[in-house]
Order: C-alpha cells, then structure tokens, then sequence
C-alpha cells in the first residue's frame, strides 16, 4: 500500500512535472513582480524562436542569491538567473555562473555592444578579468514631495540639503502630518542601508573606497557615521517620520506610501519603480485631478547629492546545458524592442538604451539623479567585503543605535571596525 | 407555593453555577472578550480580502470587491490551492499509514532494541528542522528530486512522523490488549486484528492525527521554499509568502490569499471539534 | 503466545511495520544530523559550497562560545522565547480551559459557540497570523492602537514590532494566540475526566473555589500540563516561522534566536559551517532536554511500552 502509493504519487509528480518534449526547455528565473509583462516578452520570444520554450519561475530576491548557490553547487537550477548588480562577484566566485568572455567576444551583446552597458564594473570575478554576467536593468532612487503637504506648512521650496529636510519636517510635524518617512527596520533586505549610505556620500565618505594601492580602505571615520545615525535617530526621537518605523524594512511598505498617497506625508526616497507604480496608484484613485507629487534629487551634505546606480544583471547557470539558445534569450532580454514594449516600467542597462527611454515631467528629479548624481557601488562590489555582510552590519548597528541598546558612537565604531575588518 | 404560581422556568436557568448574578455576568463577560481576542485577527483577514486596497487599512470605511480575489487566481493561485491540497492529502495518509502501523507495534509488540527505536522516534519531535534544510537539499538535488513533489511528500512524512507515533502509542495504551488478543486467539491474524478490531477503536486519535500533520503540511513553507522552485509545483503557503517579499505591495492579493489559506483548516477543524477533543484527551491525558 | 506485554515470535511482521519509520527517520533525522556535524568542524562557506570547506577543528564552537552576539541568542531563546513564552501559554491555557467548562457558559447557551470558536486561532496558519497580526499592531493602520488611542490609553500609538520594550510581549502574543487553543483544548479535555464526585465530595467537605482548584483540579491536570509543557517547549525552541517572518531577528538583532541565528548565518552571512556549529548546539540542547523528557516522563507515561 504504501509503495503503491509512493509509486502513484511520483507518476503524477512527474506527470506535472512536464514529459520530456522535443522543444528545448529554458528555464528562467525572476526575481521582480512585473511578472506579467515579462511573460509577455517570453512569449513573444518563444514566438520568434520555434523550438525553444521559456519557463519563468518568481522568486523573491531575499532568497534567490542563496537559492541559486546551492542549486548550482548540486548542478541544479535555472538557465538563466536574474541577479542584482552586486551579486554577480559573489556568484561567480562561487562557480554558479558561466563565465561569458568568449561568448560576448563572438557574437557581441546589446545593441552597441558590452561597453555600452552601465555598471560593468560590478560584472568580472576576483580576478577582475572573467566576465560573469551582463548588466540588464538599472535604477537609482530619488525625492518624492507630496506638494499639497509642502503648501499647507508653509513649505515653498524641495529642501536641498538633509539639515533642510530635518527643517521641513519639523515644520510639517506641527501641521499634525508626518515629515520624511522612510523604513528605520533592520530586517534581512532593509532601506537603512540606502539611506544610510546616501546620506554619507553626499558628505564625501563612503564605507569602501579604494587605497590607491590596489586595495581597499574604510573611507569614512566613526564620527561621520556616528553623525548619520543621530540624524535618522532625531526623525525617530521627535516622530518626525512615519510611527513605528523601526518596525518596516521596505521602502514600498504600505506604512510609507499610503500616507504619501493619502496627503498625510511631506517626502519618501524611493527608487524609480516604486515612485512610478505609487503615482500610477494615486492616479487610478484620483482620476482627473491634479498630481499632488514632485520629485527632486537627493538632499546632500557637504558634496554633491548621491544615490547608488543599483539595478539587475543576468548570469548563466554554469550547469547549462543550452549555452546557445539562453544566450539568444539574454540577447532579447537586452534589446530595446524588449523594453519598450514588455518591460516598460524598467530602464535599460545600456546607455544608448537609457537615453530613448522618457522620462515623464513628474520623473524629472530620477532623471536628475540618474545623470548626475548616481554611482555605482564600485569599491564596495569590488573590494574582499560582501556587501550583503556589511549591509547586515550597518543595519545591526543602526538598528542597536536606534533602540538605544548602543550610543551612536558605539555603533558606528562597531560598523567601522567591521568594515576594516572585513578588508 | 411559588412552584405553583410561577411558569416553570426554562431548564437552563436552574443550573447552579456556583456564581452569583454579577459573578456570571462577569464571567460571561470575560468569556466574550477572550472570544473576540480569539477571532478577531482571522476574522480581520477576511474581511481585509474583500475590501478596497483604498480602504483595506480604515476600520471605518468598507468599500466592497472581489477584485482581490480575482488579480490572486490571475496568478495561477488555483494551481498552488491544487497542489496543497494534493501534496498534504497524500503526504497525510503516508505518515498517518507509516504512524499507525508503528504504533502499533510499539505498543503491542515484544523485541529487542524497542526502547531504543521508540525512544528516538520520540526524540524526533524536539528536532529542529531548521536544520534539515541545507543536508536535504543536497540530497535532493543529487538525486535529481528537486521540483519533485515526491521529495516534498517525504519531507512533510518525515517531519509529522514522531508527534503522530507518540500520539498513536498514546490513544493505543488506553485501549486494552486483551481486545486484539482475544481477536488472535480467535483465529484472526494479526492484519486482521488491527484493521477489524482496532483501528475502529482507534479511529477518533488516528483523525485527530491526521489532523494535526495536514495543519502541518498546510502551513510549511521553508522546505517548499528551497525545494520547489518551479511556479506550476509551488505550494499555497510558498504563494503568500512570494507575495509578501520585499517587492510587493499587493496587500490586496495578500488578503485574498491568506483567507483562501486558512478556509479549508477551518473548514476541517469547525466540524472536527468533538472528535479533536476525544483524540487530544487520549493523546495528552495520561495518568 | 500471548504474554503480557505482547506476543513473541513475529519478527517478520515487526521489522515489516517498522522499516518505514525507520526510513524515514535515518533519511530525515539521523543523515542531515551527521551532515551537520561534519560541516560544522569546517568553514564552508556559502559561496564555497561548490568546493567545499577547509577542516578547522573546533573554532566555530570557540567562536560561538566566546561571542556575545551568540549568548545572546541564547537567552533570547531560552527564556523569552521558551520559558516566558510557554509559561504564558500554559497559565492562559489553563485559565480558558476552566473558563470554558464552568457552568456558567452552559447556562447562558455559550459553550458549544465558545469551543467552536477556540479553534479558530488554531485553524488559521501561523504565516496567515502574522500577516493579520503584523498589521494589527502596526503603529499607524492598526486596529490595537486604535484602540488604545481611542479609549484614551495611551496618547501616542505604540511601535509594537520595534520598540525594544514591546517586541517580545508582542511576538509572544502573536505565538500565544496561535497556539493557545491547542493547550486549551488538552485542559479542557482533561477537565472532561475529572469525576463530578470528587467535586462536590470537596465542596460538601467545605472547600472554597480556589481550595479545590489548588487540591482537586491541578492535581487531575498534572498529567496535561507536563506533557503540555514539554511539548511546547519543543515547538517553541525550535520554531522558525513566528520570529522570523515577524521581526526577521531585528530591531537590530534584538529578538534573535537560535532558529533565526542557523537560517541567517547560513543564508544572509554565507557562513555555513558557523551555522551548523549553531544548529548541533541548538540540536544538543534540545536532545538533552528529551532525554530528560524520556527518562522522567515518557517511560513512566509509556510505561508498558518501554
């Protein structure tokens, strides 16, 4: 009985599984949730190459990295992976992806070629050399104002600096509504770090900079980060950000938008696609009516206002065992037909891409951002500390600053030491 | 006299409850603020899926749709309900079958090494599973069973194994050996004394076994996490948690999705109640 | 033959009902424990995995022991989590269970409603309870400070997920909610069996409410409320789900425990040796804890099985 039933339940699992067919089977998989539009591209795709089928699987990005290592440890996994930028080293490193030098050298990539593509640093292994991936979308994050709340402070122009947007706040605070919200949380995949880094950048320090030497140094000192915990602490101290902030990590969490869309909140930084989808929402609830939104750039310290220039590549599975057909299908994911017609809330890794994408009046600030005040992560992806280590560090020690388990000085020479540490 | 003149009162009105007036109003009291404690974040849910994203967090505003519900199923959530159901159904009659027999003869039969076995099959149910994941996943994946229901109908076997011996051995001991005992000298054979004698008896702990690993299998979802990875095999848990990842803010299909999950436990646990009570007292009542 | 305690001679039959228990518990439990082991005298890292990891002998254990993070883990786990944590469950179980089988709900036509509805915490999946709960202790949307700002409690709304003084009362509600029916449930059943004799035999003697609680009615209880005790212990120490979908171990790593300590050194840090180091602490602790189970409880309760 037992083995009769063993035996009938993996009938049909392998029955659901798919038979073997004749086609060539890619399997692709994604980490975004634009799912629908990305289907459709596929689709197109499977259309204009007979004999070759996609299947997406979606997985959240909190878990794809760690998922794709062990798949491809045990020659499992995907054809085609998406990544963020800064997994691709890391990736590599760990022997998931195929290396890609040869293949770009024959058959080229994107529409002008490799060197067109944003980013490129972030794509070589260890050695600086092995090309892992390919950059595929990118994105930055900017301000997003609600004016209605700007008016009704008596606020009358974008804050510039971050000392101006603590000053705003404060000003919306006493109009009852909550000044910059933003996610204080420290889970796994929080927007502290973001923040965090934003803000220090624009004062000329940065966690990870590079020695001159051909290694990498701490570029900032405790006091400067100790300087950037107690800024973001004062938002908590005197509520000037959305309650309960402690409590989120994610940029898009309800508890920062709806308040933005509903009129009871002055500013949130987010990156472009969310900024996008939250304006689509009001104006799916407000049909008619004049956008309360603006955007603006980051606000900046002693230096120039600075975001990161994030977004996503795509690597192969080094166990692939359809080089051909998934670089035809990398090729597609790459193309501006793709883009513009599929993936149309993303921009293109590709600067010759990038300048035919429009930006609508309301995106100017991310335009702004986009070309003058993005970096990309650099010495961080570069140099021997992970990022998603010292990710997890500054938001530990954030986190222990904000709740008072730690002074900030304690924390940031915590973080400090961490990161020195680490290189 | 007074018996006389007044109606009779309804019966349940005559209970002594050992209370006065005040003491029962207040523990009536009690009772419905603890029910509502009880019932008002799952109740909360449901609602929350058929309201309006605009409206979903306002406790005064309802704006009624099914919308939520329709976006959920575009993203091929009957599929994930199907598999669920498939998976734990099927994964629920393998460990309830392996538990029942095991028991069995834990409680009835003699042999060297039994304290031993019954022993560690106990242990397992102190066993972090958390570190079951990685060791499996290499296995699995070696033996090409990854995106294999197979693979997660083992997993979900193997972890409801030892609470469904334990409580098995538990409802058994209250039934008397003389009865399967009786049956053998008979002339039954030993197939025929459990399947006759005794799993009618034993019925009551085998449902509320059967029970306790289908909640199990129904809301597991770090296996299925690592294991299934291919959108047509996933899982209805795996589902809700894709929605809440970091790049969602479908609250709306969240809501939906949560009360599509919790509908059929409580679907099965409502009707169950008397049997889940009889089963439990049997399983956890030892003296 | 019959015997007392059995029937000899049928080791065909036995090994025949055994072999899939057993099966399953070499393949499930016994393998990914050994691997475990191993891994963890090694500095495999995630990124490694494909090469594998360099033998390092006992420094991830050092390592662990001489780390404040890591003891801190610990007493997360061992008294917020467990102790307090089943503690709470056990007293309010308790409480429900002789809420639930007082008279007095029988009178006013509540008790078939009250059992129905004690089961619907129960019915509804822990990762369905966080959703709803995660939002109904949130600051700004939340039905709780709602309440609490409209009755006039408090003036501002409280941060329950990540103010330092409210997440663990607040996880430990989430777990307690969830779980409270089940360990009202064995009470109540086990309160089903008390003799109405014995009751009124202490009443008639003259014993008030809280002398027969004290005399009568815990000690019938004793039995359920052991076994309760140990059995949340297990769920609770070892659970993954409730901490770290609902804080992820944060604020900062304030509600860390072990569970989350395995998954988020392994998968988040890559460290995959220093994790398994935690899981085979976490694993030996918890095997201590059921031998002692084993010894003092389960062979006296199984005593004819053993």
């Amino acid at each position: 009985m037992l083995a009769t039933a063993l035996l009938g339940a993996g009938a049909l699992g392998a029955l659901w599984t798919g038979a073997a067919r004749a086609d060539t089977e890619l399997t692709f998989r994604y980490l975004l949730d634009n799912v629908d539009e990305i289907q459709a591209g596929l689709d197109q795709f499977e259309a204009d190459n007979p004999g070759i089928t996609v299947t997406m699987e979606r997985m959240s990005f909190k878990d794809a990295r760690d998922q794709f290592i062990r798949e491809t440890a045990t020659g499992a996994g995907p054809d085609l992976q998406h990544s963020a930028f800064v997994w691709i080293k890391d990736l590599g490193t760990a022997g998931a992806c195929l290396p890609l030098n040869d293949i770009i050298a024959a058959e080229g990539i994107g529409e002008v070629g490799f060197e067109d593509f944003v980013a490129t640093d972030l794509v070589y292994g260890d050695d600086r050399e092995t090309i892992y991936g390919v950059p595929y979308a990118t994105d930055t994050w900017a301000m997003v104002y609600n004016t209605d709340v700007m008016a009704e402070a008596g606020i009358e122009a974008v804050p510039e600096t971050w000392d101006d947007l603590l000053e705003a706040s404060r000003k919306v605070k006493e109009i009852g509504k909550i000044g910059f919200g933003f996610a204080a949380g420290t889970s796994a995949a929080n927007s502290i770090w973001f923040l965090a880094n934003f803000n220090w950048w624009s004062d000329g320090g940065s966690l990870v900079v590079d020695d001159g030497k051909g290694g990498y140094e701490v570029g900032i000192t405790a006091d400067q980060v100790a300087g950037v915990i107690d800024y973001y602490k004062t938002y908590l101290d005197e509520d000037l950000t959305i309650p309960g902030s402690l409590g989120i990590s994610a940029w898009d969490d309800p508890a920062i938008l709806e308040p933005m869309l509903s009129g009871e909140q002055l500013a949130a930084l987010l990156p472009v696609t969310t900024a996008r989808s939250m304006i689509a929402q009001w104006r799916e609830r407000n049909p008619g009516e004049e956008l309360p939104f603006t955007t603006a750039m980051t606000p900046h310290g002693s230096g120039k206002p600075t975001t990161h220039l994030g977004g996503q590549s795509m690597c192969i599975n080094a166990n692939t065992e359809h080089l051909e057909e998934t670089w035809k299908l990398m090729q597609w994911l790459n193309s501006w037909e793709f883009f513009e017609k599929y993936n149309t809330g993303w921009y293109p890794a590709q600067k010759a891409l990038l300048a035919r994408k429009p930006f609508p009046a309301e995106m100017e600030g991310f335009q702004k951002q986009f070309t003058d005040g993005a970096r990309s992560w650099g010495p961080y992806a570069l140099g021997p500390a992970a990022i998603a280590n010292m990710w997890n560090q500054t938001s530990r020690s954030f986190g222990a600053a904000f709740i008072g388990e730690k002074t900030s000085e304690e924390a940031a020479q915590e973080l400090v030491d961490y990161v020195d540490n680490l290189l | 006299m007074a018996a006389a003149t007044a109606a009779p009162m309804p019966r349940a009105f005559r209970v002594d409850t050992g209370f006065s007036l005040p003491g029962e109003l207040a523990l009536v009291l009690l009772t419905v603020l603890v029910l509502i404690f009880l019932v008002y974040p799952t109740a909360w849910i449901i609602v929350a899926s058929f309201k309006t994203p605009a409206t979903m967090f306002s406790a005064t505003r309802f704006e009624f749709t099914l919308e939520n519900y329709v976006s959920l199923f575009q993203t091929g959530f009957a599929r994930n309900i199907f598999n669920s159901l498939y998976l734990c159904i099927a994964a629920v009659l393998i460990s309830t079958f392996v538990s029942t027999i095991a028991a069995y003869t834990f409680s009835r039969m003699r042999f060297r090494g039994k304290s031993f076995i019954f022993g560690s099959v106990l242990l397992g149910q102190c066993f972090p599973w958390i570190i079951l994941v990685t060791p499996l996943f290499i296995l699995f994946a070696k033996m090409g069973m990854l995106n294999n229901h197979l693979s997660m109908l083992f997993v979900y076997t193997a972890i409801t194994i030892p609470f469904s011996v334990y409580l098995l051995v538990g409802y058994l001991e209250g039934v008397p050996r003389s009865l399967d005992e009786a049956a053998i000298i008979d002339g039954c054979s030993r197939f025929q004394a459990i399947w006759l004698i005794i799993f009618p008896i034993m019925l009551p702990g085998i449902v509320a076994t059967a029970t306790y690993a289908f909640m199990l299998c129904w809301t597991e979802y770090l296996f299925a996490l690592a294991f299934l990875t291919k959108t047509q095999l996933k899982t209805m848990p795996l589902a809700l948690y894709a929605f809440f990842g970091e790049d969602t803010s479908e609250w709306g299909r969240i809501m939906a999705a949560s009360a599509l999950t919790t509908a059929p436990t409580l679907l099965l646990f409502l009707p169950l109640q008397t049997r889940l009570t009889s089963g439990l007292a049997a399983g956890s009542v030892k003296q | 033959m019959p015997t007392a305690r059995g029937i000899r001679g049928e080791r065909p039959f036995i090994v025949f009902m055994l072999v899939p228990a057993f099966f399953f518990l070499l393949m499930f439990y016994v393998y990914p424990t050994l691997f475990n082991l191993e891994v963890s005298f090694t500095d495999l890292s995630l990124f490694g995995l494909k090469q594998g990891g360099e033998w390092i002998g006992i420094a991830n254990y050092v390592e662990l022991v001489t780390s404040d993070d890591f003891h801190r883990v610990v007493f997360n786990t061992v008294v917020w989590l467990t102790v307090v944590g089943v503690a709470v469950r056990i007293v309010l179980g308790l409480g429900l269970a002789l809420l639930l089988d007082s008279k007095v709900l029988d009178k006013y036509r509540l008790k078939t409603i009250s059992r129905v509805l004690l089961l619907v915490p129960w019915a509804t999946p822990p990762i369905v309870a966080i959703v709803s709960w995660r939002w109904l202790l949130n600051p700004q949307l939340g039905d709780i400070n709602k309440l609490l700002l409209g009755l006039g409690i408090v003036e501002q709304p409280i941060a329950f997920l990540s103010e330092a003084a409210w997440v663990w009362p607040a996880l430990i509600t989430i777990i307690t909610w969830n779980t409270l029916p089940l360990v009202a449930l064995s009470f109540l059943a086990a309160l089903q069996s008390l003799p109405s004799e014995l009751l009124e035999a202490a009443e008639i003697d003259g014993a008030g409410r809280w002398q027969r609680l004290r005399y009568v009615i815990i000690p019938h209880l004793k039995p359920a409320i052991i076994v309760m005790t140990l059995m949340s212990t297990f769920w609770t120490f070892n659970n993954f789900v409730y901490v770290w979908l609902t804080t992820a171990g944060g604020p900062g790593l304030y509600t860390n425990v072990m569970a989350t300590e395995v998954y988020i050194k392994a998968f988040i840090d890559g460290r995959m040796g220093y994790s398994s180091a935690v899981g085979v602490v976490m694993a030996t602790l918890m095997v201590a804890f059921g031998m002692v189970y084993l010894r003092f409880i389960a062979q006296r309760e199984f005593k004819e099985v053993f």
